[in-house]
């Protein structure tokens, strides 16, 4: 009997054996060389463009002018080593294998470098697919030399061709929707504005891909008309870039909107895109912003840097819009930091990966603030004051079974303000409460900032407790209820309702409330008190 | 337990009483058929090892869907989405759904990295608010989009998330099947146990009848219109899950499918789940 030690000893041996020359065929007429490489291929490790590399590169006389699609019947194949199908990096074999299928697919060009053969007429399919063809790698120096001493066999029919996968073709998409909102406020507020505004709003997002799938294209316009408010008004393109998509990295040229983040209640880190604050006080709408990005990706995480050459300046609604300051702001007067205003080259870098049940994201911005100081003038205006900035973000999102833990933490440099500020909790799923299949989760998040009652955003000491309901029905039904109580200051308080449903395949109704609390002046909320609204909104898709 | 079930489903009392004796009767019987558990349990594995061994080697896909819920009152809505799959040597295999259809949720991604024992990595792509959601994904039994697919049925099957039983050889459609009686390991999931029909020429799943927590008969799943790819890997184009508590069904239709097109781990990355269109 053999010990353990010469048991593993005599199978690492086995394993380095090359394995027996094996023969496969003779081809007929229900073969593919597909089905060859099947039976081929001696392992998983192994991929099935390097066990047809290998089939082609060592039986030259199997394929008719050794042309991948033509095996000849009655061919016999000699299997090569497993170490014969790993000499060529898998990555290289299917980038000519799917070559090689590629360039089936183009028979006028085959045709033409093609001596004629009265019966090799090849059935390749018709097809006006134009794809971008990788250069084919050539076979290294023809192996084997038995092979390439072997007597060819004399031509017969060509047998069926390799079953070939569907080459991808390019590809575009166009979707739209309009929108029309109306919101009804609960008192005429402190501009003694209407209290029923009316918005209505299109969207389109056309995106391309063509064929090799490494060019992209989007662009996604969108329009916005107030009935009340022309500075509510906008014409904004959200994306309009042209990315290429290599091996492991990526590139970015164009206006894009990114979301940084991972809280519900609050969003800190995300600073790259200006916000759209008439589309809601939640601050998660945006603007477009124009921006070169680069994006190397790998095993060890994801880097994305981008640089930022224009600045988008925040739009406020005026007072006749609602949910506005308590004064009109004047753009004209914008103040920058940076003697080059708003081509100040922005800079900004983040980076994430990933552990398990952990998704870690780390950033860095330097630019303008995106967030004006609003300084009152003489003319009973607001002047906006953009000041550079500094950020380091932090974000991290942890699932532990039905929880899931959320921390966005920045540390931010701008103009009179050197702060931290946070935002943490959890969320937490049930799925079928109500003996329903219904999902429903319990949100709790922690707002601090460092910079206490000076803060510029409601949440510097506050608690957010919200709970999301869906009915996992066919009219996809969902509501988000949630408070935003702050801790330092009794009576301020937001309160926020979010519903949607589907009344058709293309159409959504949506229901959007808020509710504003607040006694003191100092407080970011105080101007928004008088302006509770509930908003219903029907979106039309095509 | 057997027989408290029977009379909670029995329309009348009578009835229940008739029902209780018989399955008071089969127990006894399945009782003393016990030693023969251990070689079942054997062949069970087996066959899933086998149906699980050959379907081993696609390396990735690309489908189209489409789904068709309907009501207990036969009122249809239809779901279109695309679905890029990848399999993973060793881990769970990983995929990625782009939605089409209803209108108002296209363009949203789900990625799942799949795992055999550990949880699920899932993610959602909102187009709308241009942002990724982990989703906590424990609890696999909840409905795939509103239909009578839970998310556990969508997942790739892995053996680690059963344990097998063979029950009998049963005749299904012209074919023979396999019964196997498939019992989750995960505490998760929503079903006590699965019974699946497989056929003994290409071990294809023909038929599947999921039991819920309290073992009474919650859907029956059939698989039709098998056609096989890459000469080797069979796929359903038809799956048709019934709810027999709820009277509603849904069809899942595989539109087309494609293998080898290129995919690698790199576009399964969360990262890369923005530009998934």
């Amino acid at each position: 009997m053999l010990g353990r030690t010469s048991c593993i000893a005599l199978l690492a041996w086995a394993l380095q054996q090359p394995a027996q020359a094996a023969t496969l065929g003779p081809v007929d007429a229900n073969t593919t060389l597909w089905r060859l490489a099947l039976a081929a291929r001696p392992d998983e490790q192994v991929t099935m463009p390097q066990v047809i590399y290998a089939l082609w590169q060592h039986n030259p006389a199997a394929f008719r002018d050794q042309n991948l699609h033509y095996l000849l019947k009655g061919a016999q194949l000699k299997v090569p080593s497993r170490e014969q199908m790993l000499a060529t990096p898998a990555e290289q074999a299917h980038q000519w294998y799917y070559g090689e299928l590629a360039k089936q697919q183009l028979p006028t060009r085959l045709a033409a470098a093609q001596p004629a053969k009265s019966e090799s007429v090849a059935t390749a399919p018709e097809s006006e697919a134009v794809v971008a063809v990788p250069q084919p790698i050539r076979p290294a120096a023809q192996p084997a030399k038995p092979v390439a001493t072997t007597p060819r066999p004399a031509p017969s029919p060509a047998v069926t061709p390799a079953q070939a996968p569907q080459v991808a073709s390019s590809t575009s998409r166009l979707q739209q929707e309009l929108g029309f909102e109306q919101r009804f406020f609960a008192s005429r507020g402190l501009a003694a504005a209407e209290r029923s505004q009316q918005l209505l709003s299109y969207r389109a997002l056309w995106s391309y891909e063509d064929a090799s799938r490494k060019h992209q294209l989007n662009l996604e316009p969108y329009l916005r008309w107030h009935r009340a408010d022309s500075d509510s008004n906008l014409v904004d393109l959200q994306q309009a870039y042209w990315r290429y998509i290599g091996d492991g990295w990526e590139f970015k040229a164009g206006i894009d909107t990114l979301f940084w983040g991972v809280t519900e209640s609050q969003h800190l880190v995300d600073v790259l895109n200006q916000s759209d604050l008439v589309a809601g006080v939640e601050l998660e709408a945006k603007l477009g912003q124009p921006m070169l990005q680069l994006r190397r990706s790998g095993t060890a995480g994801t880097l994305d840097l981008f640089v930022l050459p224009y600045f988008r300046e925040r739009l406020f609604p005026s007072p006749q819009g609602r949910l506005s300051p308590p004064l009109p702001v004047n753009h004209d007067l914008a103040w920058y930091e940076s003697s080059s205003g708003k081509h100040n080259l922005d800079f900004a870098l983040r980076y994430s990966q990933r552990f398990a049940g952990l998704d870690l994201g780390l950033s860095f911005f330097s630019g303008n603030n995106r967030e004006p100081v609003l300084v009152p003038t003489a003319n009973a205006g607001l002047r906006p004051l953009y000041y550079q900035m500094e950020q380091y973000g932090l974000d991290l999102s942890w699932v532990q079974g039905d929880w899931l833990w959320k921390l966005e933490s920045i540390y931010r440099r701008s103009g009179p303000f050197d702060y931290v500020a946070a935002t943490g909790g959890f969320e937490y799923t049930r799925v079928g409460v109500f003996g329903q299949s219904w999902d429903l989760g319990w949100i709790a998040e922690y707002q601090y900032d460092s910079r206490g009652k000076a803060a510029t955003l409601p949440g510097q000491n506050d608690l957010f407790f919200g709970w999301r309901l869906a009915l996992n029905d066919i009219a996809g039904t969902e509501f988000l209820f949630g408070v935003l109580q702050d801790l330092d200051q009794r009576q301020s308080r937001s309160i926020k309702l979010e519903g949607a449903l589907r009344l058709t395949d293309s159409l959504r109704l949506s229901l959007n409330g808020w509710l504003f609390q607040s006694n003191n002046p100092q407080d970011a909320l105080f101007w928004l008190r008088r302006d509770d609204y509930l908003a219903l909104q029907l979106t039309y898709f095509f | 337990m057997l027989v408290r079930q029977q009379q909670n489903t029995a329309d009348t009392p009578r009835q229940s009483d008739r029902f209780g004796i018989a399955s008071g009767w089969l127990l006894v019987a399945s009782l003393l058929c016990m030693p023969l558990a251990q070689a079942d349990a054997e062949k069970g594995l087996a066959i899933a090892t086998e149906q699980k061994a050959r379907d081993r080697g696609w390396g990735d896909s690309e489908s189209e869907l489409q789904m068709v819920l309907r009501t207990a009152q036969g009122r249809e809505s239809v779901r279109r989405m695309r679905t890029l799959a990848l399999e993973v040597q060793g881990d769970g295999d990983k995929s990625l759904t782009i939605f089409d259809e209803p209108l108002d949720v296209r363009g949203s991604a789900f990625l799942t990295h799949s795992h055999p024992t550990a949880e699920d990595d899932q993610w959602l792509y909102l187009p709308s608010v241009k942002r990724t959601r982990r989703i906590a994904s424990r609890n696999k039994s909840g409905p795939f989009m509103a239909s009578e697919f839970a998310y556990e049925d969508m997942t790739s099957f892995e053996l680690e998330k059963f344990s097998f039983n063979y029950l009998r050889d049963e005749p299904c459609a012209e074919l023979t099947c396999y019964v196997v009686e498939q019992t989750p390991t995960d505490s998760f999931s929503g079903y006590s146990k699965i019974l699946v029909w497989v056929d003994q020429q290409h071990y294809r799943v023909m038929r599947a009848e999921y039991y819920d927590k309290k073992q009474s008969l919650l859907k029956i799943l059939e698989l039709s219109d098998y056609r096989q790819y890459l000469d080797k890997f069979w796929r359903a184009h038809k799956l048709s899950m019934q709810n027999q508590q709820t009277g509603k069904s849904t069809d899942l239709l595989l539109e087309s499918i494609r293998f080898n097109t290129g995919r690698s781990a790199a576009d399964f990355d969360v990262a890369a789940l923005e530009r998934a269109r």
